[in-house]
């Protein structure tokens, strides 16, 4: 459906090939983990209830054939060690995870105990971002994870160049763009999250930058769509009693992304699962057939398209 | 005698506020604005503004505006229409925190200098571009009418290139409006001034304090405005005593009676710290009152 001239990356994290040119390699799906008050101290309950949801990722996965990466909230730094601990227990040695901090000094807590425990080479770290701190930096350039996801965030400009703005040059707020930080910091993958903003702050531009960033970089590109989705007003009232309908929408929305060319989304908790999985392989049959069809791409062996034709 | 501002105030939201905006979807302007009132209205001023706090004077307009793209600076790339209000929301905002405490003045960036920033890939020419710019802002300054006491149009273009049109142009940004209108010019207008005076405006509103001579100018003419008489210099951090202020104002006082005059600084006052933006407005309110006094 979409080529670009620019050579497309492909990057291998642990069994997961991301990337690539649109529609040769399946979309990954970054489902979250221990998200939620559920899971907000764990115990032997919601670790069972936890290693249920992670069995059933990789059961979909198999059936689908949506390659998958799990995203590990950690919102405190008391939580690190023992989510960090548990992920590492629960899944197979070669898994990467990312991890979904959006707290400065708790990301600085998860570069230290990755570095502690040899879990850096499997850690994608989530995310670069403007509110990265000094001391983060530092620490990132010390305790360099092995693949990071880079936030195109850009509170001044929230179009489409002002997102490509921040990762190129700083927009002003960085003295050089986020993507050149991450490289000078040694990271060696990079993935790049457009940055899903709610409506009426320039929400369609989070989609729209996902071809321009691949135009441009040629990398790995997606992101959290289903935070506009999450946030979306009327959605909130009319899922109090129509919970399906939001399963539908949060998967149309990263249906929508990967026509757009996405090679990863981030659909928000493993919980919705039944309803992304099947979304993304069906959207990932357009793309591949259309990229087969029409751009001669040879899809990969493992993709859906490949599988469930 | 009132005072008032030209409209920006220098609150900012901090990175932690920014990236809360991203990852909990909050306004990260709401305390900015909130913060803008506050000091406005504690400094005493009589007429205040939501503070602009969202964007420059372009950009607050540029992107809630149907037909225009935001690509770096605005590109005009469809016919210009405005399906809703830019700025009420904040304008009420600022009404109801405000409490009774200070009236509320809509600035507006006007046509001519809005149209000359963007990039027009659709309009035939300037004239038609600016023209449908104005029935735009028209439109918005009619959502914001009820709720306001004061409307301010923003055209520092005119020093730069003053339209032939001007009148008419005037005259469509400002139809239907109940409430006074001001017009701010900034930089050097003392050979515009002359056309400014056939505007169909309330109130002139001037760079007096950096450019001391514009009163002598001004004193020569017939003019049936009131005066909105920058008396702070808005772009320095250094704040004025209340005597230099108020000598300022004086002149002024003298010539036109106190009855005229709107005390307000020369311009926005976004790119000076918070702190001299509230020294500055609180000495301008203390001078206004001294010469209110003396003109008793």
């Amino acid at each position: 459906m979409i080529s670009f001239a620019k050579e497309q990356q492909e990057l291998s994290l642990g069994d997961v090939i991301i990337g690539g040119p649109v529609g040769k390699n399946p979309t990954v799906c970054f489902p979250t983990i221990l998200f939620g008050k559920k899971f907000a101290i764990l115990n032997d309950d919601n670790k069972a209830r936890a290693r249920e949801l992670i069995d059933l990722a990789f059961q979909l996965s198999k059936e689908t054939h949506v390659p998958f990466i799990f995203d590990v909230s950690i919102k405190k730094s008391e939580q690190v060690a023992e989510r960090l601990d548990f992920i590492s227990q629960v899944l197979p040695e070669t898994m990467h995870f990312c991890v979904d901090v959006p707290v400065a000094e708790v990301r600085c807590d998860v570069l230290n105990y990755c570095g502690k425990h040899n879990l850096l080479n499997r850690l994608i770290y989530n995310s670069i971002n403007l509110g990265m701190t000094d001391s983060e930096y530092e620490l990132l350039q010390s305790n360099t994870p092995l693949s990071s996801i880079v936030l195109a965030y850009n509170p001044k400009d929230a179009s489409t160049d002002g997102r490509v703005d921040i990762l190129d040059t700083g927009a002003g707020y960085t003295d050089t763009g986020l993507i050149n930080m991450a490289k000078d910091a040694g990271v060696k993958n990079l993935l790049l999250d457009t940055g899903a903003t709610t409506f009426g702050s320039f929400a369609a531009e989070a989609i729209r930058s996902i071809p321009v960033f691949k135009d441009k970089w040629g990398l790995p590109t997606g992101c959290a769509i289903h935070n506009t989705v999450d946030a979306w007003k009327y959605l909130k009232t009319y899922r109090k009693e129509n919970e399906k309908a939001y399963s539908h929408c949060d998967a149309i929305s990263d249906a929508m992304i990967i026509a757009y060319g996405a090679d990863f989304v981030i659909p928000g908790k493993i919980n919705n699962m039944r309803s992304i999985f099947p979304a993304v392989a069906l959207a990932d049959m357009f793309v591949a057939e259309g990229a087969s069809d029409y751009f001669g791409i040879e899809v990969a062996e493992h993709h859906p398209w490949s599988k469930l034709r | 005698m009132k005072t008032t501002v030209v409209g920006s105030y220098p609150s900012f939201p901090s990175m932690e506020t920014m990236m809360s905006g991203y990852y909990h979807h909050i306004d990260m302007y709401a305390g900015c604005l909130a913060e803008s009132v506050d000091e406005q209205v504690r400094a005493g001023v009589d007429i205040i503004t939501d503070g602009q706090t969202r964007g420059d004077m372009m950009t607050i307009f540029a992107q809630k505006i149907l037909g225009m793209r935001l690509k770096g600076k605005p590109h005009i790339i469809n016919e210009l229409k405005l399906p809703e209000s830019i700025n009420l929301a904040d304008t009420l905002k600022a009404k109801e925190l405000a409490a009774g405490r200070a009236e509320i003045k809509a600035p507006i960036t006007g046509p001519s200098t809005l149209f000359n920033f963007c990039i027009n890939q659709y309009y035939d020419d300037t004239t038609e571009g600016v023209m449908a710019l104005a029935r735009v802002l028209n439109k918005e300054a009619r959502f914001l009418d009820p709720h306001v006491a004061l409307f301010q149009f923003d055209e520092p273009y005119f020093a730069v290139e003053y339209p032939e049109y001007a009148e008419e142009l005037m005259k469509t940004l400002t139809a239907g409006l109940t409430k006074p209108v001001a017009l701010h010019v900034c930089g050097k207008v003392h050979k515009l001034l002359p056309d400014l005076i056939n505007l169909p405006v309330d109130i002139l509103d001037h760079e007096f304090a950096a450019n001391p001579g514009l009163f002598d100018v001004v004193k020569e003419l017939d003019m049936k405005q009131s005066i909105g008489l920058g008396c702070v210099i808005n772009n320095v951090d250094e704040v004025e005593t209340v005597e230099t202020i108020a000598n300022r104002i004086r002149p002024a006082a003298e010539h036109f009676g106190t009855d005229r005059l709107y005390i307000d600084p020369d311009c926005g006052l976004r790119h000076i710290k918070k702190e001299s933006a509230f020294a500055k407005l609180q000495n301008m309110v203390e001078a206004a009152k001294q010469i209110e006094k003396e003109f008793r």
